[in-house]
């Protein structure tokens, strides 16, 4: 993460103007592919639901309902995303990094303590940005395919194969990092956008009286005089501000700048020309309420532009898929999910991650959804309520940042916030009328998320209450032994552990079980950096305690993969002599039992010892010859 | 299991009191009413819908002539296949007493005295797409009869799916509390669903006896000849009826070949056969009853107790599968083709009744999602024959290579026997294999996923097992070096856990390499786990000296016991074993397996079989020692 602080800084900082401009512009440009592709998808379907939803099934359009939308839609879009996105929670960073965690550890630090209401949040947000990551990929993706169908119906049957077959070749390719594709994806988005804000004006040109719902009162009268069906349709217009999200998760990437100038300049504009375009075409011609994104096109246009809608989408699920990595990574930093496997992909970024386990589960759930609901209409229900409750988990977070970290009076952050936040709650509740007709989903792969973070929390807090007590420190066991020492036995032992101020576990059970001590032992400790290679003579740190006790410190770079034998014969240039044949390496393994007197309830206690035994473990990639290693478990019970 | 139904056989052949004899003869065929029959017998929910359907298509009504024609292959499936083919020739084909492919597997594996990796497959084959079928029945029969509230009011329409959830989520959460007690309602229940079934076709039989003209073959082979591809299509629908049949071959450990015979030929095959005599008779005279041929068979008063009946007749099927997949299963891992699972038994009295919290978890989790993306019968129906026409023809090959093998027919007399089964059989898949893209896949594909993690958990253990058989060390070659070298000796007391009390625990091994020392006393510790519910505390422990500092101690436990170690060495006291538990401690050896990517195993199988190997059931969790008493040595293994 460093080298991207470095690149905000280096924009906020340097002298060389010119310089800094290109890169500022360059940053900018580069934004507009990761963090705008989801928010710029959503002309595929918005629109079309939200109008429908305004009719009411099997009624007519009528003129006020479209000019009632587009007035709903503009709003959101300055209220939502611009004024509270892009004005204010972008200022919110922790050392850099946006996103609903990144304003959990900010509140975490401005409250001073952990309360379970903000930890609730941070759980409750993580979790529901999941259930909407899932179904960012399928509902994109499949709208977009849909187009085709606008073409010819005949095409009909071939939607789900064929977004199928594009979503498994997206998640396939995850593993061989993105870098090399991502410089494509600027300028097909930028594209993109031009594209679909050229269509857009050419309909307003042929009909601009739609400016009329740039007037508040359109969109207020339309909800307080349909009742029920207003508060139906809000929910369906929120989809134009899903996605906005992502330019918070991604601030760490491309610094706050460079994201807002995007936005106000280029990719506003770009939807707000498109989305009254199609305004434009639904009131001139009312049948086209159809698929109003791809008939604003010319026939000639229709298959690039599905081309075209296609390549945005997965472009766009892309960044859903990289966000989901850094949350994950963010999550087990705050010690809400458990070790996973990292790998880096790209020497140049210390971002630029894979995590094996995310991917397939993230694909696994993306395919289920695709099978179930089979078209964007359908998918679209159930994706507000996700997306509306991260939102508006990310506005009272900001409200605690701002009132208590930013130092604002209460009623200063309050008069801020609170009229956004209300916005927000109104989204929520306006969503959860679709509970049954798909909302539930997301609500589930929610709550499990929940379940499985809160039962890591608590398990991983009473293993450490159990594990302290029988905790020694290093130093005075040394003392202790080399006055009183054990039988010696031949031999190097080495002994990894993540903690040197600690003996290792195994060492305690050598004494205890097989009451005696190596005549040479060496406590290895491997740290990784936050740069992609360590240099030879930097890689080895060796102290020497006692006669018999030594400590050494192995540093390894993210693209590197830690091979301790070949990082010990550099030791030896330090003096130190070893010979593998007669060196054992001793790792310490914890074997978690579940134990019915524990603070946990049974089932808690199982899903705890599963979860931990699947966690990863860094020493498989250590390439120990196996046969020189023993595995000294210790049972402990939670 | 093997025992439990030994003895029940032995019981109902053998023995001079037959009086008693007779009543359990009697009880078990009323068990296997229930447990046997309940899949078969919710059959007529909708097989002949679907197979009309697929005649006649939804919109034109079907002729008469449609109508007898799929009766007459309805009829003559049921004949040829369940009754001839299963209950004549292959309940005699038993493995000491249990049926199931598996078991047939087994066989056709000692015949061929172990070569055929043919019959290896096939038997994995037949396993993995019984779990398919074992996830598609709970959820299609459950919800074709939940279906039949559509047929009372339309509106109920939109609870089908929820309800059917609900009922299936508390069919599989009640499964850990064992289901001994219930089952005794199986068998009654499942009766009175066979007697409601052939009530109701007799009395539409009767109102137009001209459908008992099915008997003749002749319709059933004119109607498949003269419509093409239809036909064939038909037949894969037709095939809904003997669906089910392969779970009277599976059960045959549990309620012996007598009862299952005759609760087939005396009850379950007269009111399936009448009741789908029934369905076409009501659909000769009323063609627009597709709708829901079988429920509109009663009249209206009596819609909602049948509706009643059937969900508990379909829960009671679905109980059946599942009780299937766990035995099932269990042979699995014996045979070595999945990883050791924990199994938790749930009755005293039985050692067959198990409950395996893994499986039953993947089942539901599986069952649930065919409920949420088929939402209807009718479109898991397509899904349904793949699963039971494959594992079909995997049975008649395997029970040719029996026959001819094992029974020592000639080759010609074998053949002649089976083959034209298997070409029946054949028949089948290939009428089922048009509906691959209407949801055949589901089966294909879980049977896919399932043999792709047997394929690699044989290969894995194999690569596994020739890499430690070098480190294997006999023990008492071990014992007679050790006495005779100088070496370090400690204080106290070392027990070291082995599953095998042959050869040297490899905790042991390590100590010896690593530590380079001996603890004054050792002890091998093996533990046992007998077919006998409970072990009495004079047989819990054996120890036998083996030289210098070693003895080996074995420990028996009832399978329904929770070892206790600490407890049962306190007896070993009595028998002149001498230790202290503040200076013993307990090794356990562990494996823990590394990717080798030079390894036989492409890396995303070292990975897979790594996941299984880590997942797999530690037996040593449940022993009860306390934890600082015990270290676990773990060896790193390469695939």
């Amino acid at each position: 993460m460093t080298p991207k602080k470095s690149d905000a800084q280096a924009l906020a900082a340097n002298g060389e103007s010119a310089e800094a401009k290109k890169r500022f512009w360059a940053l900018s440009f580069g934004s507009i592919g990761v963090v705008y592709g989801d928010i710029g998808t959503s002309p595929l379907y918005a629109l079309r639901e939200a109008v429908l939803a305004a009719a009411g099934p099997g009624g007519t359009v009528t003129a006020e309902a479209v000019l009632g939308m587009l007035s709903l839609i503009f709003w959101s879009l300055i209220f939502v995303v611009t004024l509270k996105y892009v004005l204010i929670l972008l200022r919110a960073d922790n050392n850099g990094e946006g996103g609903t965690l990144a304003l959990t550890a900010l509140a975490f630090r401005a409250l001073r303590q952990r309360t379970p209401f903000v930890v609730g949040l941070g759980i409750v947000g993580a979790s529901m940005f999941y259930g909407s990551t899932l179904i960012t990929p399928a509902l994109s993706v499949l709208s977009a395919v849909e187009g085709l169908t606008v073409a010819t119906a005949a095409f009909a049957p071939y939607v789900l194969p064929l977004t199928v077959v594009i979503l498994i070749m997206l998640f396939s390719v995850q593993s061989r990092g993105t870098a090399r594709v991502s410089v494509l994806f600027a300028p097909i988005t930028s594209l993109w956008f031009l594209v679909i804000a050229l269509a857009g004006a050419v309909e307003i040109a042929a009909n601009p009286s739609v400016f009329a719902a740039l007037n508040p009162l359109y969109g207020l009268r339309f909800l307080l005089t349909h009742g029920w069906i207003g508060l139906i349709t809000l929910g369906a217009v929120f989809l134009v501000v899903t996605g906005s999200e992502a330019l918070y998760n991604d601030l760490g990437h491309f610094g706050r700048r460079p994201i807002q100038a995007a936005w106000l300049f280029f990719v506003l504009p770009a939807l707000l020309l498109n989305y009254f375009g199609q305004g434009a075409l639904v009131l001139a011609r009312p049948e086209t309420i159809e698929n109003p994104f791809y008939l604003l096109y010319p026939d000639w246009a229709l298959y690039p532009m599905v081309a075209l809608a296609t390549a945005a989408t997965s472009i766009a699920s892309q960044a859903v898929i990289t966000g989901a990595y850094s949350i994950t990574r963010q999550a087990m930093q705050l010690g809400f999910l458990p070790r996973m496997e990292v790998r880096h992909t790209s020497e140049a970024l210390a971002g630029q991650i894979y995590m094996p386990r995310v991917n397939w589960l993230l694909l696994t759930g993306v395919l289920l959804l695709v099978f179930m609901f089979r078209s964007s209409s359908e998918l679209a229900a159930a994706y507000v309520l996700a997306v509306a409750t991260t939102v508006w988990v990310a506005g009272v977070l900001g409200f605690i940042v701002i009132w208590k970290s930013w130092g604002w009076r209460l009623w200063a952050a309050a008069a801020l916030m609170a009229p956004l936040i209300l916005v927000d709650s109104t989204f929520v509740i306006a969503s959860t009328l679709k509970l049954f007709q798909g909302a539930w989903l997301p609500v589930l792969v929610g709550s499990a998320l929940v379940l499985i973070m809160v039962t890591w929390r608590r398990g991983t807090r009473l293993l450490a209450q159990k594990t302290r007590r029988v905790e020694v420190p290093f130093y005075p066991l040394v003392e202790s032994l080399e006055k009183k020492p054990p039988p010696i036995v031949p031999g190097t032992a080495v002994f990894l552990t993540s903690d040197p101020e600690f003996a290792p576990t195994a060492l305690l059970h050598n004494l205890k079980h097989n009451k005696v001590l190596h005549e040479h032992n060496v406590i290895l400790t491997i740290v990784n950096e936050d740069i992609p290679r360590v240099p030879l003579d930097e890689r080895v740190e060796f102290t020497s305690v006692s006669k018999k006790f030594m400590q050494l410190v192995l540093h390894f770079g993210f693209m590197e993969r830690p091979n301790v034998p070949k990082a010990l014969a550099v030791a030896r240039k330090h003096g130190w002599t070893f010979d593998i044949m007669s060196t054992s390496f001793f790792l310490s393994r914890r074997s978690i039992r579940p134990d019915p007197r524990s603070g946990m309830p049974r089932w808690q206690d199982r899903l705890y010892v599963f979860l931990a035994h699947n966690a990863d473990d860094a020493s498989s990639y250590f390439q120990l010859p196996t046969d020189r290693v023993v595995e000294i478990g210790t049972q402990v019970t939670v | 299991m093997q025992h439990a139904a030994r003895t029940e056989l032995a019981a109902v052949n053998g023995s001079e009191e037959s009086a008693r004899t007779k009543r359990r003869f009697w009880a078990l065929t009323l068990g296997a009413v229930g447990v046997v029959y309940g899949d078969i017998g919710t059959s007529p929910l909708y097989a002949v819908r679907e197979s009309v359907l697929a005649a006649a298509g939804s919109g034109t009504p079907a002729s008469q002539d449609i109508i007898l024609g799929i009766l007459s292959l309805i009829v003559w499936a049921l004949i040829l296949i369940v009754s001839v083919k299963y209950v004549a020739i292959l309940l005699r084909a038993d493995n000491n007493g249990e049926g199931g492919t598996l078991a047939l597997m087994a066989l056709a594996q000692r015949a061929l005295k172990g070569r055929g990796v043919l019959v290896i497959t096939l038997g994995m084959v037949s396993a993995a797409l019984f779990y398919g079928d074992a996830m598609i029945t709970p959820a299609l029969s459950v919800l074709s009869a939940v279906e039949g509230l559509e047929v009372i009011a339309p509106a109920f329409d939109t609870y089908v799916v929820p309800l059917a959830v609900v009922i299936l989520f508390g069919l599989f959460a009640v499964q850990s509390r064992g289901t001994a007690r219930v089952a005794s309602w199986f068998g009654p229940i499942t009766l009175v669903w066979f007697l409601a079934l052939a009530a109701a076709g007799a009395w539409h039989v009767g109102q137009n006896p001209s459908v008992l003209l099915a008997f003749n073959p002749l319709h059933g082979v004119n109607f498949l000849f003269g419509h093409g591809v239809i036909g064939l299509l038909t037949l894969g629908a037709v095939f809904l009826v003997v669906t089910g049949s392969e779970a009277l071959y599976a059960d045959l450990g549990h309620f012996g070949r007598g009862p299952i015979r005759t609760a087939w030929y005396f009850v379950a095959l007269p009111s399936l056969t009448i009741n789908y005599l029934g369905q076409g008779a009501l659909l000769i005279g009323q063609p627009q009853a597709i709708e829901n041929p079988f429920f509109l068979l009663y009249p209206d008063w009596a819609l909602l107790p049948m509706v009643g009946l059937a969900t508990a007749a379909t829960v009671i099927a679905s109980q059946a599968v599942i009780s299937g997949a766990y035995s099932l299963t269990r042979q699995a891992i014996q045979l070595g083709l999945l990883p050791r699972l924990e199994i938790r038994h749930t009755s005293e009295s039985q050692f067959g009744q198990i409950y395996m919290p893994r499986i039953n978890t993947l089942l539901l989790l599986g069952v649930l999602l065919l409920v949420v993306l088929f939402r209807s019968s009718g479109a898991l129906a397509s899904a349904y024959g793949i699963a039971v026409t494959g594992t079909m023809v995997v049975t008649a090959t395997l029970a040719l290579i029996v026959i001819w093998r094992s029974w020592n027919w000639p080759l010609w007399a074998a053949a002649a026997l089976m083959i034209p089964f298997l070409l029946i059989d054949f028949i089948f898949l290939g009428a089922n294999m048009l509906k691959v893209f209407q949801g055949g896949w589901v089966p294909l594909l879980i049977g896919a996923m399932v043999m792709t993690v047997m394929i690699t958990w044989r290969k894995g253990a194999l690569i596994l097992a020739n890499k430690t058989r070098r480190l294997e060390t006999p023990i008492d070659s071990l014992i007679d070096s050790l006495e005779k070298k100088e070496i370090h000796r400690v204080p106290g007391t070392a027990v070291f856990l082995t599953a095998d009390p042959e050869s040297a625990p490899t905790a042991l091994l390590h100590s010896l390499k690593h530590y380079k020392v001996l603890h004054r006393q050792n002890v091998v510790l093996t533990m046992i786990t007998e077919t006998t519910p409970r072990v009495a505390s004079a047989e819990r422990v054996s120890i036998e000296p083996l030289g210098g500092s070693f003895q080996r101690v074995l420990l028996r436990f009832g399978f329904m016991e929770t070892p206790n170690v600490p407890k049962a060495l306190g007896f070993a006291r009595k028998e002149g074993l001498s230790f202290d538990i503040m200076s013993t401690s307990f090794f356990l050896s562990r494996r823990s397996v590394r990717p080798d990517p030079r390894s036989g195993m492409p890396a995303w199988q070292d990975r897979l079989f790594i996941l299984l190997a880590r997942n797999a059931d530690d037996a040593s969790s449940y022993f009860q020692l306390s934890t600082d008493r015990v270290v676990e040595i773990g060896t790193q293994v390469a695939v």
